[in-house]
């Protein structure tokens, strides 16, 4: 943890002693000028930065650290044979990007790719691969000292992919291990295969 | 060896031994500054520096260079104030010196000077710079990107002045950017063709690690080998020699190994006492063939069908020797042998070879020897393709695969064993409908085009609805996420933006239509 929120109102005057913020550092630094300091230094706090998105009713979130950026859905292309999860390929300014579609990996019904859907491009073991969601919501900050286990009525077959949830006001946020979404796993084998019905009956024609 | 791959060699050396020196400097001017600890790692730094080139002397038989190294070697060992570093530096400039006299190149690092400017004046030292892969890589990476706008640009072009009428599309303006873009297109086409020469090295260069492979194997399996090699001057992207050397290290050390016979075992035969192993590579026009042959016991392909059984895998009576050889983990030898366990397994030398958009051709005849052949892109970075449409999707397919295209139509089409056939050239074809392949039809389709490609001597005719041309591709590979599905090689980015699969014709050639039925 970079952060050192405690006791630093006296120092926001003063241009600021450590090295400039980067990155999603600089959004928190933001976030921490914006914002009122009182409950800073009522209780210990860990903030951490995620961003936030939705599906259906439920809000999922990511850590910012690793989402390099949003993109709108353009062309993508069906990979045949690819594991389930995967929705396709896409171009990203040159670079051919894997997306994995969030529904399909958590096993919630497919929806059809509408207005509000966006592309997280997330940085997983090194690499780039892009998530589809039904639609990005805010980027937000929580208290890692209060992120709870999942309850155990909510997704128990999901719980491998999460790191735990928040709450929120009357909100639940559902926070994602953004490693384990994007790997591939046994079990993703690709899915909805007409061949692998096996209609096909024996019915030899000219024999050879 | 021959002149030319011994040169090649020599140059190698050179050029790294000077790239050696140099670090070699740095650190040691470093080691008067820096703080103890830092010093002490900045001397094995140094140490090992030295150690390597003592090594690499030695290998090259440059005797005396060795021996300074290990002189240098040790005065860094016994270095007892940060002031020591002097005398080491001194000896530094000594080993440089004689480094050039020894590679020849004292003579004319100083008639550099004067010959500079006449072409041919041998290869003075300044003519040579060392890059790394990374940089070139990026120049590749950039070019690509080139490729893909200049596609574009053509696309463009076309669609603009296609809606223009004769007198219009004949206006200088318009004349003028068409020039323009024909001078672009051939220049971007002579600087693909000289960015892709910088990555070329001869394959020679690596027939020296052969020659020990043979040399220290045939010792220690007391065997009597002569080893052949020619075409050693044939380039290839360092890209895939990487890829090759591997393969081929592999082949040779197989060959010595499980296919030649000992000396005895061979005159029983009628055989020469001396088994001869050979590797021939050849450059042509769109490829680089190496065969590596040797006269020893052959593939007992029975022998193969027995043990893939007895490991669990369901072959026919009739399985080849590339198909069974393909199964991962299947080699005809019970005992983990103590050559051939080490390195990678023959599926993982051709998945490798193929990965890289190579093929694999094994022939062999029981008692008298195997034959591999490697067939090789030249790069591995452009391909030549040709663009499919399949339904509503569009797909890459090499142009080297393509043997020739055919209006469905017109063709007869038989069905035998439930696949539909063509006959083409005097064979029958087995068809594959790359729509109910790729699952986004039920049916073969009745109308379109039939391309007949081929691939490691199979023949394969794929049902498509049409065909946009060809272009040269920018070969991306699929992340692991995506995996390696079936039937695809990679992806590329065409001119108007959209990702399109690159299709694997070994695949496609492969795959057994009964098989897609099974199961």
């Amino acid at each position: 943890m970079t952060e050192e929120n405690d006791g630093k109102t006296t120092d926001r005057t003063e241009p600021a002693p450590e090295e400039a913020p980067k990155g999603p550092d600089r959004v928190l630094r933001f976030a921490d000028e914006m914002e009122t300091r009182e409950e800073v230094e009522e209780e210990r706090q860990e903030l951490e930065t995620w961003v936030t998105c939705r599906i259906d009713e439920e809000i999922f979130a990511l850590t910012v650290d690793q989402v390099q950026e949003i993109l709108r859905v353009g062309e993508l292309t069906r990979v045949p044979h690819a594991p389930f999860p995967v929705r396709g390929v896409t171009n990203m300014r040159g670079q051919v990007l894997p997306v994995v579609d969030l529904r399909r990996r958590l096993g919630l019904p497919e929806i059809e790719i509408g207005e509000d859907h966006r592309i997280m491009v997330v940085d997983s073991r090194n690499r780039l691969i892009g998530l589809l969601v039904d639609r990005v919501e805010e980027v937000t900050e929580i208290d890692r000292l209060k992120i709870e286990d999942p309850p155990e009525d909510v997704m128990t077959e999901q719980s491998y992919y999460l790191v735990g949830v928040i709450h929120r006001g009357e909100d639940l946020i559902i926070l994602l291990d953004a490693d384990r979404v994007l790997e591939v796993r046994d079990g993703d084998e690709p899915r909805g295969e007409e061949s692998e019905g096996g209609s096909e009956e024996e019915n030899e024609e000219d024999e050879a | 060896m021959d002149d030319q791959i011994f040169d090649a060699l020599v140059e190698e050396f050179y050029l790294e031994s000077r790239e050696r020196l140099s670090s070699i400097e740095e650190t040691l001017l470093e080691v008067e500054e820096a703080s103890e600890d830092r010093q002490e790692e900045l001397l094995v730094v140094a140490k090992r520096e030295l150690h390597t080139l003592k090594g690499n002397s030695g290998m090259m038989g440059l005797r005396e260079l060795q021996e300074l190294a290990h002189e240098l070697e040790d005065s860094v060992a016994a270095i007892e104030s940060p002031g020591d570093v002097h005398e080491i530096l001194a000896g530094v400039d000594r080993f440089r010196r004689l480094l050039d006299r020894s590679c020849g190149r004292e003579e004319i690092e100083e008639a550099d000077v004067d010959e500079v400017s006449e072409p041919g004046a041998g290869r003075a030292v300044q003519e040579s710079v060392r890059v790394s892969f990374s940089a070139l890589d990026h120049l590749v990476d950039l070019l690509s990107e080139m490729v893909i706008f200049r596609n574009r640009l053509a696309q463009s072009l076309h669609q603009a002045l296609e809606r223009l009428d004769k007198e219009e599309r004949n206006a200088p303006a318009w004349r003028e950017v068409e020039a323009a873009h024909q001078t672009l297109e051939r220049t971007l086409r002579e600087l693909q063709e000289g960015v892709m020469e910088l990555r070329m090295v001869p394959l020679g260069s690596f027939f020296g690690q052969l020659k020990r492979i043979v040399f220290d194997e045939s010792a220690q399996e007391g065997k009597e080998v002569d080893f052949r090699t020619s075409g050693g001057e044939t380039p290839l992207d360092k890209a895939l020699l990487e890829v090759v050397s591997e393969a081929m290290g592999h082949l040779v050390r197989n060959a010595v190994v499980h296919g030649i016979e000992s000396p005895d075992e061979r005159r029983e035969r009628g055989k020469p006492p001396a088994g001869r192993l050979s590797v021939i590579a050849e450059a042509q026009a769109e490829e680089v063939v190496i065969e590596i042959e040797d006269d020893g016991r052959g593939i007992d392909r029975q022998e193969l069908v027995e043990t893939a059984r007895e490991r669990g895998f369901d072959v026919g009576d009739e399985a080849d020797v590339q198909t069974l050889l393909s199964l991962p983990g299947l080699s005809t030898r019970e005992e983990a042998d103590r050559s051939a366990g080490r390195g990678m397994g023959m599926a993982a030398v051709m998945d490798s070879v193929r990965r890289r958009g190579g093929q694999v051709e094994i022939f062999s005849a029981p008692g008298k020897g195997t034959r591999f052949r490697l067939r090789l892109p030249l790069t591995a970075a452009i391909l030549r393709a040709v663009i499919l449409e399949v339904d509503d999707a569009v797909y890459a397919l090499s142009l080297n695969a393509v043997q020739e295209t055919l209006h469905l139509e017109t063709e007869r089409r038989h069905t035998m064993n439930r696949t539909g056939v063509v006959r083409w050239r005097g064979n029958l074809v087995p068809l594959l409908d790359l729509g109910r392949f790729f699952e986004t039809r039920e049916e073969d389709r009745q109308e379109g085009f039939v391309v007949i490609i081929e691939a490691e001597g199979r023949h394969r005719g794929l049902l498509v609805d049409g065909m946009q041309g060809i272009q040269d591709v920018v070969v991306k590979p699929l992340d692991d996420t995506v995996g390696s599905p079936p039937g695809l090689a990679g992806s590329t980015i065409l001119g108007n933006g959209q990702v399109v699969l690159i299709l694997d014709p070994i695949d496609l050639a492969g795959a057994s239509p009964a098989l897609e039925h099974a199961v």
